[in-house]
């Protein structure tokens, strides 16, 4: 009993929020609201970011945008010993990813999230670099099963 | 059993505590499809108010407190160590000071803003330069420690030796 309750802690603690979900490879905070797009990485230039994300449609869902810098910080893994990757999702790497938001000193600059290990830092936007979607809410779509509520549980079991 | 309960409780505060997002503080649109364009759906507002004689920013989208306020009108810069010393011993209508996070330095980024990246109306007292946080570069016995720039709102390693600006916060953790 003991034991559970400090595994729970624990998951609590590294991924409290977060539910993944393999079938439509969507990861939703359910503290921020967001629903994440969790697929395989491309590089794109800013404009072909924003323009991809516009056009994504997970299980009919097609309200998808590039999300703002700050949305990008909220998932980067503050206690994350190799990487700031958060270890709820399965396709994020620790590389620079691209936010909406432009530098206000230089309009040809937007910010990237780096997950390397959490830095934000402005860039030419005509450099490609990695892209993850954001929508407001939880995907009506995925909530069959394969949803795990706390994965931590699983990393903790291995 | 009461004491894991206890400790769960305690967990689910914190992970609550740095769970908001705040606007970036860009309306303006670039290209459609950019913060610009969605900027109503980004996060919450910020709303601020100043109490003007003790000097504190009240920021009440995240319950913290800010120190805008120097004796001499001097903003204090010196090292990490310094720094986080200098906010716990500060007094500024009453005590209770501690250097921020670096999760908290960002929340009052002004993305829109630069030379200072950040809300002059309410923060009066900003430097153009780098503040440090009290969060180590990966570990805490890390020799680095993040700190935000102030003159575009990106955060940067620095040494914990190097000299940087402080401003202490207080309140919800």
């Amino acid at each position: 009993m003991k034991t559970f309750f400090i595994m729970l802690t624990a998951a609590s603690l590294l991924y409290g929020s977060y539910t993944s979900d393999a079938d439509s490879q969507t990861v939703y905070d359910d503290q921020t609201d967001l629903t994440w797009e969790d697929g395989v990485n491309h590089l794109r230039a800013w404009g072909d970011a924003i323009d991809y994300c516009e056009s994504l449609n997970i299980v009919g869902t097609g309200d998808w945008r590039l999300p703002s810098v700050n949305e990008l910080l909220s998932i980067v893994d503050y206690n994350g010993a190799a990487s700031a990757v958060n270890p709820a999702f399965n396709f994020l790497i620790n590389q620079p990813h691209w936010s909406a938001t432009t530098d206000a000193t230089d309009s040809t600059y937007a910010w990237y999230v780096n997950f390397s290990d959490g830095y934000s830092r402005s860039f030419p936007k005509a450099v490609r670099r990695y892209v993850r979607c954001v929508r407001k809410g939880k995907l009506s779509g995925s909530q069959n099963a394969n949803t795990a509520t706390l994965p931590a549980i699983f990393y903790l079991l291995q | 059993m009461f004491k894991s309960i206890i400790v769960i409780s305690i967990t689910f505060l914190f992970s609550c505590a740095e769970s908001y997002v705040l606007k970036t503080g860009q309306t303006v649109e670039y290209k459609t499809g950019d913060n610009g364009t969605y900027h109503a759906l980004t996060g919450v507002e910020r709303s601020y108010s100043r109490d003007n004689i003790n000097g504190i920013v009240s920021d009440h989208s995240t319950n913290l407190q800010w120190q805008d306020y120097y004796e001499e009108g001097k903003i204090y810069r010196t090292d990490w160590t310094a720094a986080n010393t200098y906010c716990t011993k500060l007094h500024l209508k009453g005590v209770g000071w501690r250097l921020p996070t670096r999760y908290e330095l960002t929340t009052i980024v002004d993305y829109s803003q630069s030379h200072p990246a950040i809300n002059t109306t309410f923060f009066q007292v900003t430097a153009s330069g780098t503040y440090w946080s009290s969060t180590s570069y990966m570990k805490p016995e890390s020799a680095n420690a993040w700190r935000t720039n102030f003159n575009d709102g990106g955060d940067y390693v620095s040494k914990k030796e190097n000299v940087n600006f402080v401003r202490c916060v207080r309140g919800a953790k």
